[in-house]
């Protein structure tokens, strides 16, 4: 019995070492014979040049602000939700209000895309901005879900002390529940901001998919992951490996942003 | 004048009445210690002195109950009257902060703003709670890494800092080891100078040592209200005797 | 008080999200109607006039067939003698991933360009006068519209089975009929018979010309019911990179092979489509030259009042 836990275990760490022997065994050398610098650094994308150009430093640059964006938006709403869910709300609002968010978590990227075509880039036209807003609403349900368990963990205890010292109901949601529940918010955005970085269908819609550095956000940009997606299909040999390479790159970042949260959430606690 | 006078108090929640017809006293600078069987209402009315059972849906309260003689159930702020009344609960539940930050968090909240203020207020509380000795060179650690009986004066601290008139407690020392136990009684009998104190408590010979008035509860009804010395000694009611007495608890 | 501070946002929020659905469909309508804007508080009546606005480019993704014929019918590519080939299409092209996705972008932008298949032209886009002669089927069959190019398919080795007997009656005279009504150019009918032989096969390249590969598709299977045909649309390199994979039995590309495709692959001509240069209905212009469109999508030319 332990063996088929145990297996099932295995199968996870497995699929992650394929997945780096993939991801690295093909980027790589592609990496290597492009040079490491010109790539990470390199201003300028044109593969069906000849000869062609792998610089992906606009795509890192369009990745950043994108999330950056979204974070600054999604991050601040989805935890008043959550606080709102968890400590506000009457029990007769949360019973439409809780699947209502749940709903918006299940709908699909492409429906996002459309809706972000419909609604943001008439106004903002396709730029860092409508893509940071419809990442924002699209990351807003998983956070305010974890947060919202996180607040709803936190002992009650924690809150009847908090009022027994005279604090008001905000004052002890705020300055005692939140901060004791610290850790599970921070996975709460950590998730959130992986998924930003990692949505392409929606992204690519909405955000212009120009291969520059942008000068202000209401240009258009290009994505690490929509670069991968527009291109893949017909890649050969150097390109193909340039954007295996570019997916080494989001892996890496991913790592560090990570390794920087847990780093983070160690020296608050 | 009487700190706390509580006329005709009953409580229900919901359709069960856990209070009835409660009348008593509580004067300054005593301990005054509520007595009595599981479930008998002393909690329930340690809790509705600092309005605390509001957070219960489905309580319901008539009578009146008076702090310094003004109704509390009438304009008062509820966030005043916690102030005035400070409580310190069963299992100690110190935040997850600093030792600094738990003892400031009162005054914070009641407007003190300046650093040199604070740092005043938290040495004084910690210091009137015996505990500034221990704590004085961690007041920047978390609060969690104190041992039980640590915590508990903590709270006392933190409920000392707010200045508050009457010191409710709610069985104190339940969970702790007699060492502590003894520590914190000490602390009470130094305390009860400048403060009210009313507490619950379900050991009947801590009641003995430091209380000077006691009541004895059963089934949501006050039986007896006296004297300590008298309750124990020489109870009128056949009851009160009989708990007293262990014949029942 | 506290419900009624719920009722008050919850209303608000109603309100914008009426006032930002408004704006949206005034946006694709380019409204200037002044009566329908009463109710939907917020939204304004007028857009700004086009001439004044900035051009805004919408071209396809790298790998588009679409993308690389316009490029070289345009000269936005530069070929040296030495072999360097450089696109110098404006790198502030809002990049489209498919055909469907720069009707949308330039049907909603009053400031947009872009540029689509002939046969998937539609009502919600303008086509432009190339040197004056309008974006038709029968102008490209003339030769007066010049920019069009090939539909080809392409197989590795030669086809068989179902794959060939397809080929044969797409090239048919039934076959090249249903390009005529699908708005894209034939070529010469040859004879063919099908053999109803049975199978499965997948099709998979260019968003271009998936439209016209669907309603064949749809016209084959009424004469061979026992073949099942998959449709995968992806663009012309994507397909001709999975035909020479093995990952389907038929390319679609809307541009002639490369060198490294023709190669490996044989390829068939199945029609002629053109490329209409598409701009917003709202868009006073309707007729540029070969020039103006180059200095447009090379970021020369920025604002439509320069045009």
């Amino acid at each position: 019995m332990r063996a088929v836990f145990f297996l099932a275990a295995l199968a996870s760490v497995l699929a992650v070492l394929l997945i780096c022997l993939f991801l690295f065994g093909n980027g790589v050398p592609a990496l290597l014979k492009i040079g490491i610098f010109k790539f990470l650094a390199g201003q300028e994308w044109a593969p069906s040049d000849v000869p062609p150009l792998f610089g992906i430093l606009p795509m890192i640059a369009g990745s950043l602000y994108v999330t950056a964006c979204a974070l600054i938006l999604g991050v601040p709403v989805g935890i008043l939700t959550a606080v709102f869910l968890a400590r506000v709300c009457p029990p007769r609002l949360y019973r439409f209000l809780k699947p209502g968010v749940d709903l918006l978590a299940g709908i699909p990227s492409v429906v996002y895309g459309f809706f972000g075509m419909a609604a943001l880039v008439p106004h903002f036209h396709s730029s860092i901005l409508s893509a940071g807003i419809l990442l924002g609403v699209m990351i807003l349900p998983t956070m305010a879900g974890i947060a919202e368990s996180a607040l709803r963990a936190v002992p009650e205890h924690y809150y009847e002390g908090a009022l027994a010292l005279g604090a008001g109901h905000y004052r002890a949601v705020f300055r005692v529940i939140l901060p004791a529940a610290r850790s599970g918010v921070l996975a709460a955005v950590v998730l959130g901001m992986g998924r930003a970085v990692g949505e392409t269908m929606a992204v690519i819609m909405v955000a212009g998919n120009q291969a520059r550095m942008p000068n202000s956000i209401f240009q258009g940009v290009r994505t690490l992951t929509a670069n991968i997606v527009m291109e893949m299909g017909y890649a050969a040999e150097l390109h193909r490996g340039a954007l295996i390479a570019t997916g080494v790159v989001l892996f890496v970042f991913i790592l560090l942003v990570n390794l920087c949260l847990s780093a983070l959430n160690r020296r608050i606690t | 004048m009487n700190v706390f006078d509580i006329t005709d108090l009953n409580l229900w929640y919901g359709k069960f009445q856990a209070l009835q017809n409660i009348n008593m006293s509580a004067s300054e600078a005593e301990i005054t210690a509520l007595i009595g069987p599981s479930g008998c209402g002393k909690s329930t009315l340690l809790k509705t002195l600092n309005r605390m059972n509001d957070l219960v849906p489905g309580c319901r309260v008539t009578g009146s109950v008076c702090l310094s003689g003004m109704d509390i159930y009438g304009n008062l702020n509820v966030n005043d009257l916690r102030k005035r009344v400070g409580m310190v609960f069963q299992k100690p539940n110190p935040f997850p902060m600093s030792v600094y930050d738990n003892i400031a968090f009162g005054p914070r909240t009641h407007g003190v703003k300046s650093r040199y203020a604070l740092d005043e207020a938290v040495e004084n509380s910690l210091k009137a709670a015996a505990i500034w000795d221990e704590v004085k060179d961690r007041l920047r650690k978390s609060a969690l890494g104190l041992s039980g009986g640590q915590q508990q004066r903590l709270c006392i601290a933190r409920a000392l800092a707010v200045k508050p008139e009457v010191l409710l407690l709610d069985e104190p020392t339940s969970a702790l080891d007699p060492i502590s136990t003894g520590k914190i009684e000490e602390l009470l009998l130094e305390l009860k100078n400048d403060y009210s104190i009313i507490i619950v408590t379900h050991n009947m010979q801590q009641a003995t040592r430091i209380s000077d008035q006691t009541a004895f509860f059963l089934l949501g009804e006050m039986i007896e209200y006296d004297s300590t010395e008298k309750i124990f000694s020489m109870p009128q009611d056949k009851r009160t005797e009989d708990y007293v007495t262990g014949r029942f608890g | 008080m506290r419900k009624i501070g719920y009722i008050m946002a919850a209303v608000l929020l109603t309100l914008a999200l009426l006032a930002g659905c408004g704006q949206g469909t005034q946006g694709t309508q380019g409204g200037q109607s002044s009566q329908s804007s009463q109710a939907t508080p917020g939204s304004s009546t007028a857009t700004p006039e086009p001439e004044a606005q900035p051009i805004t480019v919408v071209s396809r993704e790298d790998g588009s067939g679409t993308r690389g014929a316009f490029i070289e019918l345009f000269g936005i590519e530069q070929k040296e003698a030495d072999g360097t080939r450089k696109d110098l299409t404006t790198k502030e092209a809002v990049i489209a991933n498919q055909t469907e996705v720069v009707l949308v972008s330039v049907a909603g932008d009053a400031g947009c360009i872009g540029y689509v298949s002939l046969g998937s032209l539609n009502d919600s886009v303008k086509a432009v006068d190339i040197d004056g002669a309008a974006a038709t089927t029968d102008n490209v069959k003339s030769g007066m519209y010049s920019v069009s190019r090939p539909f080809i398919i392409a197989t590795k080795g030669d086809p068989s089975g179902v794959a060939a007997d397809f080929i044969g009656y797409i090239l048919s005279a039934e076959g090249q009929a249903v390009v005529q009504s699908s708005h894209y150019i034939p070529l010469e009918a040859a004879e063919w018979q099908s053999g109803q032989p049975s199978g499965k096969i997948t099709v998979a390249g260019s968003s271009s010309v998936t439209p016209l590969m669907e309603k064949l598709t749809e016209a084959y299977a009424v004469v061979n019911p026992n073949a099942v045909i998959e449709i995968q649309m992806s663009d012309s390199s994507a397909g001709l990179t999975a035909a020479i994979d093995g990952a389907c039995d038929i390319a679609m590309s809307s541009r002639d092979l490369k060198e490294t495709e023709a190669a490996e692959l044989t390829p068939v001509k199945i029609a002629i489509d053109g490329i209409a240069v598409v701009v917003n209905k709202d868009n006073p212009v309707s007729n540029l030259t070969k020039d103006q469109v180059k200095a447009i999508f090379t970021g020369e030319t920025l604002q439509w009042s320069d045009v």
